[in-house]
């Protein structure tokens, strides 16, 4: 068990195992979790809880059955616990609306427009996941490969003398 | 689970002492134990424990050691601990004056001398931009970027903390290495050299890393001098490192037969940062010629805080950024070692084994290995706080075989003995970093830190045989 989760929410089952194959090589960094419904989502969120585990990114799509994505995405970031969590927008139907609240209200860090490219997808996600971990984690060392080796070492690099 | 662990390793770590302290003077197999003995043989019996199972911060523990010295055995201690007891004689109880002091001893600025420079150094970047500018002679061919890694990393530890130099080294090395694939054996053996080097480096120099420190303090003043140390540490150091080159590269051929460092990098050329370059320089002169102006180590070791914090280099932030965990851990084992040197404990002990009886090859393989095994398991500093003293006493009752006592080079020993314990992650701080990294697993770290290290102890004997 990893310290940190990757959660992707998508009503599609298709879509949602074509971004796991796409995230496939972060599993060793992070726990990479599924949900297809905002329902389900927030029990893994739950069970995350128990665990102590910690909530580093959510890839959402918006048009689902039930909550939206972007509903969700607010809902997350009123929440101090998900606060820090990078959040991402990923959806071929989220109205102008429903993107401006995104970015205004649900602390939004990057939009992706479906279809989507895998390389591309992972290299945004593993951008995000380089910030985050900069922002919220002390061992740094750990993440330097798999994530943005250059930016994490030169980190660890200024932050040398507090060691 | 975990909590249970460290709680059940607390309980050890106090009961057995208090269970010392519990039973009468006169049970103890030494002659004529006084009562501040007896607490001090307590008071280092939790240390020892506290260290070895690490329930609490090592630093913790020595600040609990001078706590309960002052507290038990000074003489403004307790009222309830300054009375002879019914069957045993109190004993002298210590100064409390002596037992603060270990935190202002000459070591203890000495250190804080080592962790100005490196600050100073860092906040300057002087680290970084020396360490790629001495690079970039060895080229990109794989086997020579190691060895100028090993060597840059090796010289840098010797005056700087083996940590800070590890990290500054890991973050030239990382971005480059992190684009090999998993298991890639070359890439191993490059983060694997850092290490190494880093711990083996720190054996140079007195300010190299704490264990020297510790040992000068248990030797009469001025009975090494810096320049004397490394006259003795840097061979060694050299042999050690070339022996790990041939090793790592054996252990770990690499596929890819070049590597392109990225070493770019300017010198700040401001005032400030030219104060930094001055002063490094001068400062690590001035302690490689006592000889010439009188001043020892710890004397010198002030000069760069003073003209740091005057020109503003070292501010007040960076103040903070002093190891003050490393000074405190030092400063407990001084004050452990002269509570033991003081009340008389640590001769008796000594001359209770009858060492006399022993050859003087088997004291110090015997100490030497013991240091190298707790070393590998718990921090270096720690060792040697708890077996310097110990030795310091062993050396006064050995027959003197060569001039000068051999006790400088059974304490020398010691320190470098207990810089050799490197076969696990936990083992130094340097492993622990470059374990972190991924890229080697704790297996590597067997092979290779295991064989650089008995082969240190080797050369140890070796040199002892031929040189003294």
């Amino acid at each position: 068990m990893n310290k940190y989760v990757l959660l992707c929410v998508d009503d599609e089952r298709e879509v949602l195992d074509s971004v796991l194959a796409d995230l496939d090589t972060l599993g060793d960094l992070f726990d990479v979790e599924a949900a297809q419904s905002v329902g389900e989502a927030k029990e893994l969120l739950a069970e995350m809880q128990q665990n102590q585990q910690q909530l580093a990114l959510i890839l959402c799509d918006h048009m689902m059955p039930g909550t939206q994505g972007v509903d969700f995405l607010v809902e997350l970031n009123q929440d101090a616990a998900y606060k820090a969590a990078k959040k991402l927008l990923l959806t071929g139907q989220a109205g102008l609306e429903a993107t401006v609240e995104a970015v205004n209200h649900g602390g939004l860090d990057f939009y992706i427009a479906k279809p989507w490219q895998g390389d591309e997808l992972m290299a945004h996600v593993q951008e995000l996941l380089t910030d985050f971990i900069l922002e919220n984690e002390s061992d740094l060392m750990h993440y330097a490969r798999g994530l943005d080796a250059e930016k994490i070492f030169s980190a660890i690099h200024a932050r040398r003398q507090s060691l | 689970m975990k909590l249970s662990k460290k709680l059940v390793s607390t309980i050890i770590c106090f009961s057995v002492p208090l269970l010392i302290l519990a039973i009468p003077s006169e049970l103890i197999p030494l002659p004529e134990l006084t009562l501040v003995q007896h607490r001090i043989i307590a008071i280092f019996v939790l240390a020892a424990l506290l260290w070895i199972l690490e329930p609490v911060p090592v630093f913790a523990t020595s600040i609990l050691i001078i706590t309960l010295e002052v507290v038990m055995v000074s003489d403004k201690g307790l009222n309830f601990f300054s009375h002879d007891s019914a069957t045993t004689p109190l004993g002298e109880l210590l100064s409390y004056n002596s037992i603060f002091a270990s935190f202002s001893s000459p070591i203890i600025i000495l250190f804080m001398g080592g962790f100005a420079l490196a600050i100073a150094a860092s906040k300057f970047d002087l680290d970084t931009n020396l360490a790629r500018v001495l690079l970039k002679p060895f080229g990109r061919q794989i086997h020579f970027v190691m060895l100028g890694l090993m060597l840059i990393t090796a010289v840098f530890s010797m005056f700087m903390s083996n940590t800070a130099t590890t990290v500054m080294m890991l973050a030239i090395l990382g971005p480059i290495v992190a684009t090999a694939p998993v298991g890639d054996l070359g890439a191993k053996g490059l983060v694997l050299a850092i290490p190494i080097a880093a711990n083996t480096g720190g054996i140079a120099t007195p300010i190299g890393t704490p264990p020297n420190a510790i040992a000068l303090q248990y030797l009469p003043e001025g009975a090494v001098t810096f320049a004397q140390w490394m006259m003795v540490g840097l061979p060694f150091v050299l042999i050690q490192l070339t022996v790990a080159w041939f090793l790592l590269r054996y252990l770990y051929p690499a596929k890819e037969k070049e590597l392109p460092l990225k070493l770019e990098g300017t010198f700040l050329q401001t005032p400030r940062a030219w104060v930094v370059y001055l002063t490094f320089g001068v400062t690590i002169l001035l302690w490689l010629t006592t000889q010439l102006h009188g001043m020892n180590a710890y004397v010198v070791a002030i000069i760069p805080l003073a003209v740091f914090t005057l020109t503003g280099v070292i501010n007040k932030q960076d103040l903070k950024l002093i190891n003050w965990d490393v000074l405190w851990l030092v400063a407990g084992g001084i004050a452990m070692g002269m509570a033991l040197d003081t009340s008389g404990l640590a001769v008796k002990l000594a001359s209770s084994i009858d060492f006399a009886n022993m050859s003087t090859w088997l004291v110090i393989i015997s100490l030497s290995v013991t240091c190298y095994m707790m070393a590998n398991f718990m921090s270096n500093t720690a060792t040697a706080n708890l077996i310097m003293p110990i030795a310091a006493a062993v050396a006064t009752t050995l027959p003197v075989t060569t001039q000068g006592g051999g006790i400088t080079q059974l304490l020398m020993v010691v320190a470098f003995s207990s810089s050799l314990g490197m076969i696990l992650p936990v083992s130094t701080p340097p492993n622990a970093l470059a374990y972190s990294t991924g890229f080697i697993e704790t297996k590597d770290l067997l092979k290779a830190g295991g064989i650089v290290g008995i082969f240190g102890l080797g050369l140890l004997y070796l040199g002892l045989y031929l040189f003294f």
